[in-house]
């Protein structure tokens, strides 16, 4: 059957026309900034000064002297925990490498059309790529790096650009900016007016960035687990990214990775159809440039580990404890029932254990993973991560279901592991 | 707004223009993924106040980074009180507001079937949904307000349209009983 979208965003709509931030909501703001309640504004500039001043020296402050890990968990309070440990544990490296793309082996010949202009833009592009911190503990690898490139080119015209005879997207009835947002301070509308100038118009923009994951120098990917990035300039980005690593890696005190540098240009046109979207790379690499990397390996994990046996069920936890959090898994021999249910995400089918939370000393923290499937042998996996409690000692897992909530007396005891 | 020091009173005008620009979407959306109205109303005040404090370090002006930006804030102080309800005694007999509930005056039986599928989705699926269907944003703001690559976000609405379709079958509205 087919979504009916447009009924959908209607019912939301109208589900949550009454939804407002009514005026004495905003008032309560500015008093909370203010300090007071419902006192004048001239009696608290002084005040307001100091305290913004205050906020801003100590993000100054706090910003200077956290690696990048520590700046992303400064902004987002959900990964703050895990972050700031991760900022601690991991090493500063700030290694750079400095990268080129390859330049043509053909002889020069004159760019016919739009494409092959594009295409002969990509020769010459350069890039550093810095590693800021690495933590690797032999379970997981996380980096922070800072990527830059030289000057980034974009430009527009009228009609249709020449050389396109397949599109990588199109969304028919759709402007730009219904479908597409891009980062960067004035960049989006000068796409927009560039496209919007003309009743057909195209617009390419020079693109860059870290591509997700990495792999080992002998080609094994590593997927990736979690990520962030922002643009610190039109020509620079800042991120981290955490990868997993597979079972069975040798123990070494190093790591050698491969990273991706991703470049090309994006092209996009709009008309009275509609907006589409192609991407131009380099032929001889697809617009990519694999960069290797030496990362220690300076942390450890501790196995943890329980088995329990219910009536419908058994379960086996598998977890690691690493400097930055516990994580690991749940599987779960279940009933049939169980796995229809998951499958169909419909608990009128059957509840199923949807979650666990980790009890330590009495003390319940939530799963930041949440992850949940039925796997190809039938059993239910449920993905666990856990920020690190202040005591390892007397911990569980204690199951909560879907419909019926928490289930006190399947906690499963947790034991260290060989 | 660049990287500049913002006086006290543009600043204040500021944060005005944002509550007013954002405030009543913001609101619609922490009370759907809250179920609770006045935790969203409190939500919203303080995703305000943290842009209040933030502000020099927001890099933006385009008014859908600035959505970004402010909805991000949002999302997460909601996966806090999300995280924080595990915390407390919950009491599961109490169902606060629901998107399908004491809304049927007014909305016909294929609308009501669509809010309770939503309902229904993990909370990361939710508010994918959410973010395109009742913000409106594109996949790549979905991706820059959820901290996810663009593929992720992608993926992400994708599996949650997957999901309110298996959640909808049977009930076919465009066939006439």
């Amino acid at each position: 059957m087919k979504l009916n979208e447009h009924k959908l965003s209607q019912a939301l709509e109208q589900r949550l026309s009454g939804a407002d931030f009514p005026e004495a909501r905003q008032r309560e703001v500015f008093n909370r900034i203010k300090g007071e309640n419902g006192m004048k504004f001239k009696h608290t500039v002084a005040l307001v000064c100091v305290v913004i001043l205050t906020l801003a020296l100590a993000g100054c402050a706090l910003a200077a002297a956290l690696g990048l890990f520590g700046q992303f968990g400064s902004r987002n309070s959900g990964s703050e925990p895990r972050l700031m440990k991760l900022d601690e544990a991991a090493v500063a490296m700030n290694e750079s490498i400095s990268l080129s793309a390859p330049e043509t082996a053909a002889p020069a010949v004159q760019p016919q059309t739009l494409y092959d202009q594009l295409v002969a833009r990509q020769y010459g592009r350069t890039f550093d790529l810095t590693l800021n911190q690495a933590y690797c503990d032999g379970n997981k690898l996380y980096y922070s790096y800072t990527l830059t490139t030289n000057a980034l080119e974009s430009g527009g015209g009228e009609g249709v650009p020449t050389g396109f005879d397949h599109w990588d997207m199109e969304e028919l009835g759709k402007r730009y900016n219904e479908v597409w947002s891009v980062d960067g301070e004035g960049t989006n509308n000068a796409i927009i007016a560039a496209l919007d100038a003309h009743e057909s118009a195209w617009y390419a923009r020079d693109t860059f960035s870290l591509g997700d994951g990495a792999s080992l120098s002998d080609g094994t990917p590593l997927n990736i687990l979690d990520s962030d990035q922002t643009f610190v300039d039109e020509r620079t980005i800042q991120g981290y990214q955490e990868v997993e690593l597979p079972d069975g890696l040798p123990q070494s005190d190093t790591l050698e990775i491969e990273m991706n540098v991703l470049y090309g240009t994006s092209v996009y046109h709009q008309d009275a159809q509609g907006v589409r979207w192609a991407h131009v790379a380099q032929p001889e690499n697809r617009g990519i440039l694999r960069v290797p990397f030496t990362v220690s390996r300076t942390g450890s994990t501790a196995a943890l580990g329980g088995q329990a046996r219910f009536a419908a069920y058994t379960v086996n936890i598998s977890l690691l404890v690493s400097d930055v959090d516990i994580s690991g898994k749940a599987v779960i021999a279940c009933p049939e029932e169980w796995a229809r249910a998951v499958n169909a995400f419909d608990t009128g089918i059957s509840d199923f254990i949807l979650d666990y939370q980790l009890i330590a000393d009495g003390t319940p923290l939530p799963n930041q993973d949440g992850g949940i499937w039925i796997r190809k042998d039938g059993m239910l996996e449920i993905g666990l991560r856990y920020d690190l409690p202040q005591s390892l000692e007397a911990l569980a897992l204690r199951p909560s279901y879907a419909m019926a909530g928490q289930a006190e007396k399947e906690a499963v005891e947790l034991s260290a592991q060989e | 707004m660049g990287n500049a020091q913002v006086p006290g009173n543009a600043r204040e005008a500021e944060l005005a223009r944002m509550m007013t620009a954002h405030g009543a979407r913001l609101a619609g959306l922490c009370t759907a993924l809250l179920k609770d109205a006045h935790l969203a109303q409190d939500v919203v005040q303080e995703t305000f106040l943290r842009a209040y404090t933030r502000m020099d370090s927001f890099r933006g002006g385009h008014e859908n980074s600035e959505r970004a930006w402010l909805t991000r804030i949002a999302i997460n102080l909601c996966r806090d009180q999300q995280r924080s309800r595990w915390l407390r005694l919950v009491d599961r007999r109490a169902d606060p507001e629901p998107l399908f509930a004491s809304c049927a005056a007014g909305m016909d039986e294929e609308s009501l079937h669509l809010l309770w599928a939503v309902e229904q989705l993990p909370p990361r699926l939710k508010e994918a949904v959410l973010l395109r269907y009742y913000n409106g944003m594109p996949t790549e703001e979905m991706a820059q307000t959820l901290h996810i690559s663009k593929s992720a976000a992608y993926r992400r609405l994708n599996k949650a349209c997957e999901n309110l379709k298996r959640l909808l079958e049977g009930w076919d509205f465009d066939e006439a009983e």
